[in-house]
């Protein structure tokens, strides 16, 4: 192999402030994006165990439409399609004048498809906790609605804490996805830097070790969180 | 901190990889790479019409596509074996590069432009066609040229030399303009017809064919003064200049015969007109002499 | 609807090679994985961080940026052409041996340690317990988790994309450019993926419940 390293490279302006720029949007991509589907996810995963067998009938094909088609085509689809669909005037609106039109969009994909996740693993950790305590909450007089917000749902969410974590993991690594409708985020910046430079390994190790730093801290923050950890601490 | 450790000898991998040692530089690895499978792996662009496409049956074709296939009837005759077989490998402006480096294809026939930044990676064969740099647009947007984008979406496809020579010219001309970036012409067209930009800028050839193959092909039209000047050429690794003799040579005898001249009004010029006398100037300068 | 009409072969040709793909990333993935999960139990220390080491980095890395590195790079390492389609099976393969080495070895951990002391009780070897006692338990209790994980792998070989092998997606986004059809291509190609996730959804869900 015949390659002539140059690790300064991504140290050097303008590569280093590429990157820098590449981490901010990836960043701000997943907390957007996770902001936008933890406030749907927990609506779609109560309906799913207290709606009727309509409502949890939509909600349960709201989740499967989300978690059954993959996130780059879910990405197209609000990129390509949905303006299409809209009314003319809203639909340029979306393409051209709302604030950063390819960020936005982007956002939404994202944050559409994780919410599904969000609610089955919501609906997983109301299903952790045993049911008799509802009727026990209902048979103190409680009604149902204090039961869930008093009894269950505190329990429940400490019980998916630590997934909760690596599903934000997934949604920092899924935010790479955005580089197809041309946002530049972490991975599209390497890949810029790899265009201009020609220095690959260099350009792709660096965006490689800065997600697993990303990782790390979430993984450390996850091991804090688990229930053991918690029980530990109270 | 079970994974502290194991993390932290992942970096020192890393930094480590820097120490590889360089192997000695080897010439005609792609010429080797051909004799010994006795195929050509061309690179060929997916929505480069007329230079490279898919056509109607999702095949390879185009100018670029055409010499290239010469190209391995050449390396054939080079080579004293009965047939070279072809083997076509999509790239797009942002793969074509690495992939010509890493040796994934062979030879890129494509519609690349000859720059001195790539020439730090790739070498190219002589120049196959001309280009210059024009905008895409709808004919009812009133866009006429760079000056009337301020303010507007400029769609440009990654890792093209219009990505950069747009930049330089709107920063040279204080134009202020929001840049799309979208992946491959075939992307372009999209964008400007869905209003998503209100121009696409690239080599007008290359535009031509977009607007041939668009939908409606009345609503748009390829304006604005020539933003560059480039030459087209195909591109292979550095170090081989035993397939860039074989290459050129196809080039030169084409250009001697007149039959470069030929293909030339074949394909390109229904989208880009007669061959123009820069094109005849250059094509006669390459008929270079046995 | 007649460009896609006229390009279903040439989508019917990415939908075959999208399963392919799956095809061979779950059976290497799995083979991968396993050896790993092996390594993790019997390989001591220094075999058990290695594998931290492997799980955690295909973890953290988005695989769009895995892709990348074994479409551009490992041609350059190797120093011979490896071609779109080997490198994205390798870079799948890798990075689903990472997930299934963790389903084995959670699937390990769900049978209850006693189950292992009573088999060495009993006179049975380590090697013997494990492979009569453990792994049919571990299996039964794994096997929907990993058809689960195929079909993310399902999903997930759309990114090839990004490296224009034509796959699924890569079809319906060059037919849906071509004859300017965005809107309809895209939507078609969504039902395409549901459906087929849906129905090995729904076959992944009888299997668990006739499973004892």
């Amino acid at each position: 192999m015949n390659y002539a390293w140059d690790w300064s490279l991504v140290l050097r302006e303008p590569y280093a402030g590429w990157l820098v720029a590449g981490v901010a949007w990836t960043l701000a991509l997943s907390a957007a994006g996770w902001a936008l589907a933890l406030i749907l996810a927990l609506p779609v995963a109560l309906s799913r165990v207290l709606g009727s067998p309509a409502i949890r009938g939509l909600s349960g094909f709201y989740v499967s439409v989300f978690r059954n088609i993959p996130l780059i085509l879910q990405m197209f689809v609000w990129f390509f399609v949905v303006p299409e669909l809209l009314p003319r005037d809203l639909g340029l609106w979306v393409k051209r004048d709302m604030p950063q039109p390819e960020f936005t969009t982007a956002v939404v994909a994202l944050g559409m498809y994780t919410s599904g996740r969000l609610a089955e693993l919501f609906r997983s950790g109301i299903d952790a906790v045993p049911r008799g305590q509802v009727s026990a909450a209902l048979a103190c007089g409680l009604t149902r609605a204090q039961a869930y917000q008093y009894v269950i749902l505190p329990q429940a969410f400490r019980i998916i804490l630590a997934p909760l974590t690596s599903e934000f993991l997934s949604i920092v690594k899924n935010s790479s996805i955005a580089l197809t409708i041309g946002v530049l985020e972490l991975t599209a910046e390497s890949r810029q830097i790899e265009d201009m430079t020609f220095h690959g390994f260099e350009a792709f190790g660096a965006a490689t070790l800065i997600y697993v730093v990303i990782a790390f801290g979430l993984d450390r923050m996850a091991a804090r969180l688990r229930p053991s950890a918690l029980a530990a601490r109270t | 901190m079970r994974v502290v450790a194991p993390v932290l000898a992942l970096c020192a991998a890393l930094l480590a990889a820097r120490s590889l040692p360089a192997s000695a530089q080897v010439a005609d690895t792609a010429l080797h790479r051909i004799q010994e499978t006795k195929t050509l792996t061309i690179g060929f662009r997916e929505s480069a019409e007329p230079f490279a496409f898919l056509d109607g049956s999702q095949q390879p074709s185009g100018y670029s596509v055409e010499l290239c296939r010469r190209v391995a009837g050449a390396l054939a005759q080079a080579l004293k074996v009965d047939e070279i077989r072809t083997r076509f490998v999509p790239v797009t402006p942002q793969t074509r590069i690495p992939l010509i480096a890493n040796g994934t294809v062979d030879v890129e026939c494509g519609t690349t432009v000859n720059a001195l930044a790539r020439q730090q990676q790739v070498d190219f064969s002589y120049a196959v066609a001309l280009s210059e740099g024009k905008l895409l647009v709808r004919k009812d947007s009133g866009i006429r040229d760079l000056p009337d984008l301020a303010g507007k979406v400029i769609a440009l496809a990654a890792g093209t030399t219009a990505d950069r020579y747009v930049r330089t010219a709107l920063e040279a001309r204080k134009i202020t303009a929001r840049i799309l970036t979208v992946r491959d012409n075939g992307e372009g067209l999209p964008a400007v017809a869905s209003q998503r930009a209100d121009a696409f800028i690239n080599d007008a050839v290359l535009l031509g064919g977009v607007v041939r193959t668009a939908a409606e092909p009345d609503r748009f039209a390829v304006v604005g003064t020539p933003l560059s000047f480039e030459q087209v050429a195909f591109m292979v690794g550095k170090n081989n200049s035993g397939l860039l003799t074989v290459i050129n040579g196809v080039i030169a005898r084409l250009a001697r015969s007149g039959e470069l001249q030929g293909l030339y009004g074949r394909w390109v010029a229904p989208y880009a007109g007669p061959i123009d006398a820069d094109t005849a100037a250059l094509f006669k300068i390459e008929g270079i002499p046995e | 609807m007649n460009a896609l009409w006229d390009n279903a072969a040439f989508l019917a040709e990415g939908l075959a090679l999208s399963l392919g793909l799956t095809v061979i990333g779950v059976l290497g993935g799995l083979s991968l994985g396993t050896a790993l999960a092996a390594l993790r139990l019997f390989g001591g220390r220094a075999g058990g961080a290695v594998v931290d080491v492997y799980v955690f980095a295909f973890r953290a890395v988005p695989l769009i940026l895995v892709i990348f590195w074994f479409y551009f790079m490992v041609p350059l390492i190797l120093g011979r052409p490896v071609g779109a389609f080997a490198s994205a099976v390798v870079a799948f393969v890798l990075f689903e041996a990472a997930y299934y080495s963790e389903i084995i070895r959670g699937g390990l951990a769900s049978v209850r340690p006693g189950q292992m002391n009573a088999a060495l009780a009993c006179g049975m070897s380590r090697v013997a317990a494990l492979r009569y006692v453990v792994l049919p338990q571990a299996f039964r209790a794994m096997m929907p988790v990993f058809l689960t994980q195929a079909i993310v792998l399902f999903q997930d070989t759309s990114l090839v994309f990004v490296v224009s092998l034509h796959d699924f997606l890569t079809a319906a986004a060059i037919v849906a450019n071509r004859a300017g059809r965005l809107v309809e291509t895209y939507l078609l190609a969504c039902l395409v993926y549901y459906l087929v996730c849906l129905a090995a959804t729904a076959a992944v869900a009888k299997m668990r419940r006739s499973a004892p």
